[in-house]
């Protein structure tokens, strides 16, 4: 078993370093962000969670448990029972009217320097005899309370896997059979917090923070996803149509352990192994709807993909849907504009 | 199955660890809050739970205090809110203040609210 293992792990480690080598894009925190630092929020108002999912009585537990992931990044961030309770006494109770509150309105109020949204836009749950999953997806937009503008973006994906523990044999499996009928519950607080704070940690910090602004230059490498050639940005099937399955194709990268795990989804080589069920999530932000593509950054509003050290801006529709053509097999987006990014790899 | 299983749990750790930055310490003192806040938020209505939620934010600041750090953001709003729910006005008032005091931030709300519950700022 030991010899298998590490067989396995040289094989893992050849994959990743060629899979490195192959197409990085490294960019800096202040290039991937840069209205994050423009704007340097202080303070952050967390409004309630919206949930686009058919799970009743998880919305709650986003909201709560987001404080401390954002406290830690270095943000004031309003006390939210206090938050709650001045809504309340306003006679807004309603969640979806909270949201609906123009920025203006909240700066006056609070005079919060951001204003943070919260969408949860999966909730699957899967079970078999030995064992039960949630798997939740959040995007999180983080609005500038002054002029209302979008100043950080960000999609998280997180998952709890209760029951029977993998590496246990058969023993474990007789044991956690026993163990997992008796308590196959999730602890949802515990799936949000994991969600959150990973979300969270991508957020460039806040005044508070030991990186405030030197965080500026840290590099974060990425896989690329696309492949600029010829002006065309070209990606592969996988990235037009997933699985092509019809039905919902759960996240299926797990560790098959007891616990709550989260990752970023912005690397597709992770996210392949999963398949996922909407291609667009819409979100509503400040009264506006938003139709977004999961795999794609966003700046001003304007999607692009990070490729061969470049950022770059593909064509969109009106209505936030973009449009891809195929040409011989080969799948590639409209380029309307091309950054070049400053970071370049140091290897 | 079992390996295949083994692999894709390595190679999700890997790269869960490659991708991280070395740990900081954490900046201010949590205890047990999250769990306890969340609670508090959708059940505050239940006395035990209120009870509990007060217990553990006194508990964070006195923990702060002894490790000469600074209270976390909202600590001291929210249980000043607690205090004042449970008749405790007077003694709420010292904690709003010392919210405006530690975050200056939260000068503006923190005011609406005091003028809401003592008619001044």
């Amino acid at each position: 078993m030991q010899r298998l293992l590490y067989l396995g792990f040289l094989a893992l480690t050849a994959f990743l370093l060629t899979g490195c080598a192959q197409s990085v894009s490294q960019v800096s925190k202040g290039e991937f962000y840069p209205k994050v630092y423009a704007h340097q929020p202080k303070s952050i108002l967390v409004l309630p969670a919206r949930n686009t999912t058919t799970s009743v009585d998880a919305t709650d537990h986003f909201r709560y448990t987001i404080t401390k992931p954002l406290a830690e990044q270095g943000y004031y961030v309003f006390p939210v029972h206090l938050v709650d309770a001045f809504f309340k006494s306003e006679n807004i109770s309603d969640p979806e009217m909270i949201r609906q509150i123009p920025v203006k309105k909240l700066k006056e109020i609070f005079d919060a320097d951001a204003i943070l949204y919260v969408d949860i836009n999966t909730w699957d749950t899967g079970y078999t005899v030995f064992s039960s999953n949630v798997d939740v997806g959040l995007s999180f937009s983080l609005v500038d309370a002054n002029s209302g503008e979008e100043i950080w973006q960000n999609n998280a994906y997180a998952y709890s896997y209760q029951g029977l523990d993998g590496n246990n044999g058969l023993v474990g499996l007789l044991v956690s059979a026993v163990v997992t009928a008796a308590n196959t519950g999730t602890d949802y607080t515990a799936l949000a917090y994991t969600a959150n704070n990973v979300g969270s940690k991508q957020l460039p910090q806040g005044a508070y923070g030991r990186a405030y602004h030197k965080d500026m230059d840290e590099k974060i490498a990425i896989l690329d996803s696309a492949k600029l050639e010829g002006g065309k940005l070209y990606v592969d099937e996988y990235f037009i149509s997933g699985l092509k399955k019809e039905e919902k194709v759960p996240l299926t990268v797990r560790q098959y352990q007891k616990g709550y795990f989260a990752f970023p989804v912005n690397n597709l080589n992770i996210f392949k192994h999963n398949g996922y069920s909407n291609y667009y999530v819409t979100q509503e932000i400040n009264g506006k709807k938003f139709l977004r593509n999961r795999f794609f950054q966003y700046e001003n509003g304007f999607p692009y993909l990070l490729a061969n050290g470049k950022k770059v801006f593909v064509y969109t529709e009106k209505d936030g849907t973009i449009p891809y053509s195929e040409e011989n097999g080969k799948y590639y987006f409209q380029v309307e504009n091309i950054v070049d990014l400053k970071t370049q790899p140091n290897s | 199955m079992q390996l295949k299983h083994i692999f894709l749990s390595l190679s999700v750790s890997l790269l869960l660890v490659g991708c991280a930055n070395a740990p900081q310490p954490p900046l201010y003192s949590w205890g047990d809050y999250v769990k306890s806040s969340t609670k508090y938020g959708m059940d505050g209505h239940n006395k035990e739970v209120l009870e509990q939620h007060s217990a553990e934010l006194k508990k964070i600041i006195d923990e702060s205090d002894m490790n000469k750090q600074k209270v976390a953001p909202g600590i001291y709003a929210e249980y000043g809110q607690i205090l004042f729910e449970t008749g405790k006005k007077e003694d709420a008032k010292q904690y709003f203040l010392l919210e405006k005091k530690t975050y200056p931030e939260s000068e503006k709300f923190i005011n609406q609210i005091m003028k809401k519950l003592y008619g001044e700022a």
